[in-house]
C-alpha cells in the first residue's frame, strides 16, 4: 500500500507502451493525448497539507515528475469551481475540504474514479467513515482522505485546576460521557472564574453536536429534516450554551486569540485540527492545554481529501504521487506540523503521533483522537447541509444578539426548508 | 629589316605605352566605384523606408508602453481595492466599540453586559489587526509598479484615516456620526480614485478585448465596494441616532440594492472567464445564504431579521464574502493582464516585425547593391584586366561576363584578340623563319588585315631577297666568279681544314699546284673573252679529273690547286698530275659564246707542282711548296709535273730566310723608297711620283724587289711593308710639299705620290687605318695619295673593292696598275672603283701593232669612264709620241727618269723633257736608267 513503487513502475511501463502504440497509430488528439506528461500541478490551501510533506514527496518524484504546487488563497471551493466552470487552469491534483466534498460528489464527471487507479486496494488503510464520505452513490471513489477532524475537548488544565476541576485527561474524559457533564464543568468554571467562558461561540457547540448525529438537515431521500432529530438535538445543546452564558460570542480570529491568551476562554470543543488555531492564537499558553473526550461522544468535522480532476495530465503518476503524499510517514509530518490528524489509521502507532506534545503538557493526544477516530458515527452529509447550517448559525448569532430563541428556531427551520425547496 | 627588328618593333611600342599607362590609370582611379554609385541610388528609398519604419515602430512602441501602463495601473487598483476593503472592515468594529463604550447604548443596541464586556476586551485586538492590515495594504499599493500614479490618493487616504482613527479612539463620548461620515468620505475617495484610474486604463487605446476586460474589472470593483460596506451600513443604520440614522438607513438600503443588482447581473460581463467566476461566486452556498439573509433584512426593514447584536458575529461572513469578491477581482485583473499582455505582445511583435522588415529591407537592399556591384565590378574588372593585358601585348581571351553591354564589349575585344592572334601567328612565323606559313595565313578581314598581310609579304620578300643576297655574297666571297671554283681564300680555308682533319686521323694531304702554260698567249691572241672561256673549260676538266672528296680551287689568274685528302701514296698524286696535264692539254674551242661566228681552237698546257703534307705543314707552307714545285716544272720545260723535294725545300727555306731578314730589315729601317716621276705627256710637267721599295740585304747586296715582295706576299709581312711604304711616302711628299722641293712650286699643280698595295693588304680591314694614319701623320691632303693595285686584286677578294670604295670616298685616288695583263674586261671598267689606269709596260714596249691597238682601245675606253691613263715604261720618244697620240695624259719611264732616292729627286730639273713636234723625241733625262721591275 505504500505507494507501491512496483505498481507505479508497472503503470509507468504500460503508459510508455500505450504511448508508443499511439505514436505508431493515427494521430490522436483526444483526452489521453497529454497522458504521460511529467508536469503535474497541485492545489491546496494554507494548512491543508504539511508543506514539508509536499516538498519531500515532490523531491522523491524528481526526475519522474515535475510538481508545481500552489497554495491557493481565499475561498478554495470558489476558485476550484471557477476553474472547472471556465475549464482553465484546472489542477492535476487538488485538495478538497471535507465540507465541500458533498457538493463535489454531485459533480462526478469533474473527477477521476480513483478505483480505476487502484484505490480499492488501499481503501482499508483509511478511516472507514472518512473514506466513505468521498464515495459516490454509484461507488466511484473521488478522493483519498488526508486527515480527519475527530472532535474532542480542549481545556486549560491550569484554569480547570484553579476552578477545582479535575485536570487529568482520563478523569475529564470520564466527565464528558454526555453533554451534561460538559455543561456542569462549564457552569463550575464560570462560577469559579467570573468573566470566563467555556466556549468561543454557540456555533462551535452546534457544529460539534451536529457532527455526533447520524442525520442532520436533509435525509438520504432529500427531504428536509432540520426541524427534528439530530438538528433539533444539536440546536438545543447550542442554545443551552447561550442561555447558560458559557459561550463568549466571539467570531473573529483576533478576538479568539485575544480571549485564549487572556484566559477568558477556559476551553474549546472542536475537531482535532482546531489545535493548530489554538496553538497559533495563544502560543503563550503552551503546556497548559490538555485534550479529553468530546462531550457526548466523538464526531468528525472537516478533514480533507486529495482528488484528481478529470483533466489530470498523468493519472497514474498523480495517483502514485498522492498515495506517497498520504503515506504514514508524511501523515505523521502533517500531524506534527499542522495538527492534521491522519486519516490513515496505520499512522496512529507511529512515534510522531504517539509522542507526548509539549503544547499539551506532554500529553499524547492520540490517546484521545485515536479512539475517537475509530468510533466516528457515519453521517449522511447532504450537499445542502453547509448552506442550511449557515441559517442555523446565523439564527444562533441572532439569539446571542438578543433574539427570541423560539423565533430564531422558527426562522432557522424556515430558511433551511427554503434551501431544500429551492434545490428541489 | 631583320628578324630582330620584327621582334623589336612591338617591344618598343609596348614600352612607350607602359609609360603612358600609369597616367591613364591614375585618372581612372579618381572616379567613384560602382558600388558607391549604386548605394547612392538606394539612399533615398532606404531613408524613406527607414523614416516610415521609425514612425511605425514608434507607434508600436507607444502601444506597448500603454499596455504595460494599463497592466500596472490595474494591478495597483486591485491592491487599492484590497486596502479599501480593509478600511471598510474597520468601520463596524470602530462603531461597535463606540457603542459598547456606553453601557446604555450597548444595552439599547442589544449587547448584554457580559457580552459587552467580552467584546470590549477582545474587539480592540480585532480592530488593531484590521487597521494594521489597512496600513499594510496601502503600503502595498505604494510599492506596486503602478502605485506612483495613485500617490495623491494614498496621501489623502492616509491623512483621513489618521484623523478618523484619532477621533474614534479619543476619550469622551464617541462621535459615531462623525466617524461614520469620515469613513464614508474615505470610501468616496477610494471609489473615485479607482474609477478614474480604471477609466484612464480604458482610454489608453487598447484592444477591444482589453477594454472589455477592463470594463469587467470596473464591474467587479463596484461589486466589491457594495459588498464590503454592507454590514457596516446596516450596523450604522441601527446605532446612529437621528437625524443621521435615517440617512444611514437609506445608505444601507442603497448599498444592499447596488450589491444585489450587480451580483445578480453577470450578463453585463464581457469575458467568459469572468462570467464563469461571477456565476460561481454568486451560487456559492454560504455567500448566497449570507446575502439572502441581508436581503431579507433589507426587504423587511421593520423586522429585525438580523439582531444588531448579531452583526459583529456576522462580520467574518462579510469578510469571507469580500474575499470571494476579491477572487472575482483577481480573475478580472487576470483577464485584463492577459488581454493587455496580448496587446503588448502584439505591439512588441509589430515593433519587432517592423524592425525586422526594415532590417531585411536594408540588408536585402545592401545585398542587392553589393551583388549587383560585385557582378558589375567583377565583370568590368575582368574586361578591364583583359583590355590591360591586351594593351600590354598579351593576347588573352576576355570571357564574356556581366550585363549585355559588357558581354558585347568582351566579345568585341575577343574578336579583336582573335584577329591580333592571327597577326601574331603571321609575325611569329616570320620570326621563326617559317615564311611559307606566314604567307599561307588567311589575311585578317578589314583594312588592318590587308595592311598586315601586305607588310608580311613585304617582310618575307625582303627577307628572301636578303637571304639570297647573303647566299650570293657568301658564294661570291668564297668562289671565283668566272669558273665557279672556290677562290684563293676559300681554297686556303679548305686546305687548312683538310690538314686538321688528316692530322686527326694520322693521314696526309696532297696538294697539286697547276700553272697553265701559254695562257697569256691565248689571252693576247684571242682576247680576254677567249681567255675566260678557256679558264672555264680548264676548271671543268680539272673538276672532272679529280676523285670524290678532292677539291679544285682557283688561286687567281691561270693558277689552280687540287687538294687531295687522306693520301699517303705519292704515286696516286703523280697519276693525278698526269691526268690533269693530259686533260688540260686537249685543245679547247673558244668563241662559242659569241654565237659561233668566231670559233677558234686553242690549246694550253699545264705545269704541275706536287707536294704532300707533313705533321708540321701549314696551308701557306704547303701551297708554297706546291708553288715552288710548279715553278720548277715550268722552268724545266712546261707541260710536266715536279714533286716538291729537298732541292725545292732548300729554295723554300731560302725564301723563308729571306722573309725573316726582310722582317728584320723592315723593323730595322733598312728599306728605302725610290721615287719615279710621272709626267704630263703634253707639257712635260711633273704630276707625281711612284714610290718603289728598295732593300739592300746586309752581306748579300740589293735584293730584287720582285723577289722580296713575293716573299712578303706569302705572309702578313706584305701588309706591314705596305704600311711602312704608306707612311714613308706620304711623309716624304709632305716634306717636299712643305719645303717646296721636288716639283712643289708656287705656280705648279701639286705632285701626287703613288703607293703599291698588295691584294692581301687591301683585303685586310687594317688598310683603312694604315692609310688614315699615314695621311694624319703627314698632314698630306688625301688627293695627293694614289693607291696602286693590280686588276687581279679586285677579282680575288670582294672586301678589297669595299675597302677601296671607302678610301676613295675619303679622297684618296686609286690607280689600276699593269692594266691589260689581267683579266678585267674593258667593259667592267664602268664599275671599277678607280681613278687612274696604268697601261702595262708590255703594251708600250711591244712592237706588235695589235698591242698598240689594244693600248689605244684601253685609253679610249678609260676616257669614256672618266679615268686618267698613265703609260708605264716609256723609254723612247717614239713610245711617248704614240701614247700621246692615243690621248694618254701621263707617263713614266726611263725616258723621263728612273726611280731615284729622295735627295736625287730634289735635284731634278723641270720639265723633265721638252715637248717636241717630231715623232722621235730625244730623251730628256741626263741619265739612262736600268730596266725596272714592277713590284707586282
Amino acid at each position: 500500500m505504500n505507494p507501491t513503487r512496483r505498481s507505479f513502475l508497472v503503470g509507468a511501463g504500460l503508459l510508455g507502451l500505450s504511448g508508443g502504440l499511439s505514436a505508431c497509430g493515427a494521430s490522436d488528439s483526444g483526452p489521453g493525448s497529454s497522458a504521460g506528461s511529467k508536469d503535474l500541478s497541485l492545489w491546496y490551501w494554507d494548512g491543508g497539507l504539511s508543506p514539508q510533506a509536499v516538498k519531500d514527496t515532490s523531491a522523491t518524484f524528481s526526475g519522474r515528475a515535475k510538481i508545481t504546487t500552489t497554495v491557493v488563497p481565499g475561498d478554495f471551493k470558489q476558485r476550484l469551481k471557477t476553474a472547472f466552470t471556465s475549464r482553465q487552469d484546472i489542477p492535476d491534483i487538488t485538495g478538497i475540504k471535507g465540507e465541500d466534498m458533498p457538493v463535489f460528489l454531485t459533480e462526478t464527471g469533474s473527477f477521476l474514479d480513483l478505483n480505476t487507479l487502484g484505490a480499492r486496494t488501499i481503501a482499508d488503510s483509511f478511516a472507514t467513515a472518512k473514506y466513505a464520505q468521498a464515495t459516490t452513490a454509484d461507488g466511484q471513489q473521488i478522493g483519498l482522505p488526508i486527515d480527519l477532524g475527530p472532535t474532542a475537548l480542549f481545556f486549560r488544565a491550569d484554569l480547570w485546576k484553579k476552578a477545582g476541576l479535575p485536570v487529568a485527561p482520563g478523569a475529564v474524559s470520564a466527565l464528558m460521557t454526555d453533554w451534561d457533564g460538559w455543561f456542569d464543568t462549564a457552569r463550575r468554571l464560570k462560577k469559579a472564574l467570573p468573566g470566563t467562558f467555556a466556549i468561543r461561540n454557540s456555533g462551535d457547540v452546534f457544529g460539534v453536536a451536529l457532527a455526533q448525529q447520524h442525520e442532520t438537515f436533509v435525509a438520504r431521500d432529500g427531504s428536509f429534516i432540520g426541524d427534528q432529530g439530530g438538528a433539533k438535538k444539536a440546536w438545543k445543546i447550542a442554545l443551552r450554551s447561550i442561555t447558560d452564558g458559557i459561550q463568549a460570542g466571539i467570531y473573529n480570529g483576533s478576538a479568539f486569540s485575544e480571549a485564549l491568551t487572556s484566559g477568558q476562554l477556559t476551553g474549546h470543543i472542536g475537531p482535532a485540527w482546531n489545535g493548530l488555531d489554538i496553538e497559533a492564537g495563544a502560543p503563550s499558553t503552551s503546556g497548559a492545554w490538555r485534550v479529553a473526550s468530546c462531550p457526548g461522544g466523538p464526531g468528525n468535522i472537516g478533514g480533507s481529501y486529495l482528488t484528481l480532476p478529470g483533466s489530470c495530465r498523468n493519472p497514474e503518476l498523480a495517483f502514485a504521487y498522492i498515495t506517497e503524499l498520504l503515506s504514514a510517514a508524511n501523515q505523521s509530518k502533517g500531524f506534527a506540523e499542522a495538527s492534521l490528524f491522519p486519516a490513515l489509521t496505520a499512522a496512529y502507532t507511529l512515534p510522531a503521533l504517539t509522542a507526548g506534545q509539549t503544547f499539551y503538557g506532554g500529553q499524547s493526544t492520540i490517546e484521545v483522537f485515536g479512539p475517537a477516530a475509530e468510533h466516528l458515527p457515519t453521517v449522511y452529509d447532504s450537499p445542502l447541509n453547509i448552506t442550511i447550517a449557515t441559517s442555523y448559525n446565523t439564527e444562533l448569532s441572532n439569539v446571542e444578539g438578543g433574539k427570541e430563541p423560539a423565533k430564531a428556531w422558527k426562522d432557522a427551520i424556515e430558511a433551511g426548508a427554503e434551501v431544500v425547496r429551492s434545490a428541489a | 629589316l631583320s628578324a630582330d627588328d620584327v621582334m623589336w618593333a612591338p617591344a618598343v611600342s609596348t614600352l612607350s605605352r607602359r609609360r603612358r599607362l600609369p597616367r591613364s590609370r591614375g585618372r581612372s582611379q579618381r572616379g567613384i566605384p560602382i558600388w558607391l554609385a549604386l548605394a547612392a541610388l538606394m539612399l533615398f528609398p532606404l531613408v524613406a523606408a527607414g523614416t516610415m519604419a521609425g514612425v511605425s515602430i514608434d507607434s508600436a512602441s507607444r502601444s506597448a508602453d500603454e499596455a504595460l501602463r494599463a497592466e500596472q495601473l490595474v494591478n495597483a487598483v486591485e491592491l487599492l481595492d484590497s486596502a479599501r476593503r480593509s478600511v471598510d472592515a474597520e468601520v463596524l468594529p470602530t462603531m461597535l466599540l463606540g457603542v459598547l463604550g456606553n453601557a446604555a447604548d450597548a444595552k439599547a443596541a442589544g449587547f448584554s453586559p457580559p457580552r459587552r464586556e467580552v467584546l470590549r476586551s477582545t474587539e480592540p485586538a480585532n480592530l488593531d489587526r484590521i487597521r494594521t492590515e489597512s496600513d499594510q495594504a496601502l503600503d502595498a499599493v505604494e510599492a506596486a509598479p503602478g502605485g506612483p500614479g495613485l500617490h495623491g490618493v494614498l496621501v489623502q487616504v492616509r491623512a483621513a484615516l489618521l484623523a478618523v482613527r484619532a477621533l474614534a479612539d479619543g476619550t469622551g463620548p464617541s462621535p459615531l456620526q462623525e466617524v461614520a461620515d469620515q469613513y464614508a468620505t474615505i470610501a468616496g475617495t477610494f471609489s473615485s480614485a479607482q474609477r478614474s484610474a480604471n477609466a484612464e486604463a480604458i482610454s489608453a487605446g487598447l484592444s477591444q478585448r482589453s477594454v472589455a476586460a477592463l470594463q469587467d474589472f470596473d464591474h467587479g470593483l463596484a461589486l466589491s465596494e457594495a459588498a464590503s460596506s454592507q454590514l457596516a451600513a446596516l450596523f450604522a443604520s441601527r446605532v446612529l441616532p437621528e437625524p443621521g440614522g435615517s440617512k444611514a438607513q437609506q445608505d444601507w438600503v442603497a448599498t444592499w440594492g447596488t450589491y444585489t443588482q450587480l451580483a445578480g447581473n453577470s450578463d453585463e460581463l464581457s469575458t467568459t472567464g469572468m462570467r464563469a467566476a461571477w456565476t460561481t461566486f454568486q451560487s456559492g452556498d454560504q455567500i448566497a445564504t449570507f446575502s439572502g439573509i441581508l436581503e431579507r433584512q433589507a426587504l423587511d426593514p421593520r423586522e429585525e431579521v438580523l439582531e444588531t447584536g448579531a452583526l459583529p458575529g456576522l462580520a467574518w461572513r462579510s469578510v469571507q464574502r469580500d474575499e470571494s469578491v476579491a477572487v472575482l477581482l483577481e480573475y478580472a485583473v487576470s483577464a485584463v493582464t492577459t488581454a493587455v499582455r496580448v496587446d503588448r505582445a502584439r505591439a512588441v511583435d509589430r515593433e519587432r516585425l517592423m524592425v525586422e522588415i526594415c532590417l531585411a529591407f536594408g540588408v536585402l537592399s545592401l545585398l542587392d547593391v553589393g551583388l549587383v556591384a560585385r557582378w558589375l565590378t567583377v565583370s568590368m574588372r575582368s574586361l578591364a584586366a583583359g583590355a590591360q593585358q591586351i594593351s600590354q601585348g598579351h593576347l588573352v581571351d576576355v570571357p564574356p561576363r556581366g550585363p549585355l553591354e559588357l558581354r558585347t564589349a568582351a566579345a568585341a575585344l575577343s574578336s579583336a584578340v582573335a584577329g591580333l592572334r592571327r597577326v601574331q601567328e603571321q609575325a611569329q612565323a616570320v620570326v621563326t623563319g617559317d615564311l611559307e606559313t606566314a604567307l599561307r595565313q588567311q589575311p585578317l578581314p578589314g583594312p588592318l588585315g590587308e595592311v598586315v598581310h601586305a607588310s608580311v609579304e613585304q617582310i618575307v620578300g625582303a627577307f628572301r631577297a636578303r637571304e639570297a643576297l647573303q647566299d650570293e655574297l657568301a658564294h661570291q666571297a668564297s668562289h671565283d666568279a668566272l669558273t665557279g671554283l672556290p677562290n684563293r681564300a676559300e681554297t686556303m680555308r679548305h686546305l687548312g681544314a683538310a690538314l686538321l682533319r688528316s692530322r686527326l686521323v694520322g693521314r696526309q694531304v696532297g696538294l697539286l699546284f697547276i700553272d697553265l702554260d701559254g695562257f697569256k698567249a691565248v689571252n693576247d691572241a684571242h682576247g680576254h673573252a677567249a681567255g675566260d672561256e678557256l679558264l672555264g673549260e680548264v676548271a671543268r676538266r680539272l673538276s672532272a679529273a679529280i676523285r670524290g672528296g678532292d677539291a679544285v680551287g682557283r688561286l687567281g689568274g691561270d693558277e689552280f690547286v687540287v687538294t687531295v685528302e687522306n693520301t699517303d701514296v705519292v704515286a696516286d698524286l703523280v697519276r693525278l698530275a698526269e691526268r690533269i696535264i693530259a686533260a688540260v692539254s686537249v685543245p679547247v674551242r673558244v668563241g662559242l659564246d659569241t654565237g659561233g661566228d668566231d670559233v677558234k681552237q686553242v690549246s694550253v698546257g699545264a705545269s704541275v707542282g706536287v707536294t704532300v703534307s707533313s705533321d708540321l705543314s701549314t696551308a701557306d707552307a704547303l701551297l708554297a711548296e706546291a708553288d715552288t714545285a710548279a715553278y720548277r716544272a715550268k722552268r724545266l720545260g712546261r707541260g710536266r709535273f715536279e714533286i716538291f723535294d729537298d732541292v725545292l725545300r732548300a729554295e723554300l727555306a731560302e725564301q723563308a730566310d729571306l722573309a725573316v731578314d726582310l722582317r728584320q730589315a723592315l723593323d730595322a729601317g733598312e728599306l728605302r723608297l725610290h721615287y719615279q716621276p710621272v709626267v704630263d705627256v703634253r707639257t712635260g710637267d711633273l704630276v707625281g711620283y711612284e714610290a718603289l721599295a728598295r732593300w739592300t740585304r746586309p752581306g748579300t747586296g740589293p735584293v730584287r724587289p720582285d723577289v722580296f715582295i713575293a716573299v712578303a706576299e706569302a705572309s702578313t709581312l706584305v701588309s706591314d711593308l705596305g704600311q711602312w711604304v704608306l707612311l714613308e711616302a706620304t711623309s716624304q711628299l709632305a716634306y717636299w710639299r712643305q719645303e717646296h722641293l721636288a716639283g712643289f712650286g708656287p705656280d705648279q699643280a701639286e705632285p701626287t705620290v703613288a703607293v703599291n698595295l698588295s691584294g692581301r693588304h687591301l683585303a685586310d680591314p687594317r688598310v683603312l687605318d694604315d692609310v688614315s694614319a699615314a695621311l694624319t701623320a703627314s698632314g698630306l691632303p688625301p688627293e695627293l695619295l694614289v693607291l696602286e693595285i693590280t686588276e687581279t686584286v679586285l677579282t680575288n677578294d670582294p672586301r678589297a673593292s669595299l675597302h677601296l670604295q671607302e678610301l676613295r670616298s675619303q679622297g684618296v685616288r686609286v690607280a689600276i696598275d699593269d692594266f691589260g695583263t689581267g683579266y678585267t674586261s674593258i667593259g667592267a671598267l664602268s664599275t671599277t672603283p678607280a681613278d687612274i689606269l696604268k697601261i702595262d709596260r708590255s703594251f708600250i714596249a711591244s712592237d706588235d701593232p695589235g698591242h698598240h691597238q689594244l693600248a689605244t682601245l684601253i685609253t679610249r675606253a678609260a676616257h669614256t669612264f672618266s679615268l686618267r691613263v698613265v703609260a708605264e715604261g716609256i723609254e723612247t720618244p717614239e713610245q711617248l709620241a704614240r701614247v700621246r697620240a692615243d690621248g694618254c695624259e701621263e707617263a713614266q719611264g726611263y725616258l723621263f727618269s728612273r726611280p731615284l732616292p729622295p735627295t736625287e729627286v730634289e735635284e731634278l730639273t723641270h720639265p723633265l723633257f721638252l715637248i717636241e713636234t717630231t715623232a722621235d723625241p730625244e730623251p730628256a733625262a741626263h741619265k739612262r736608267p736600268a730596266p725596272e721591275w714592277s713590284p707586282s
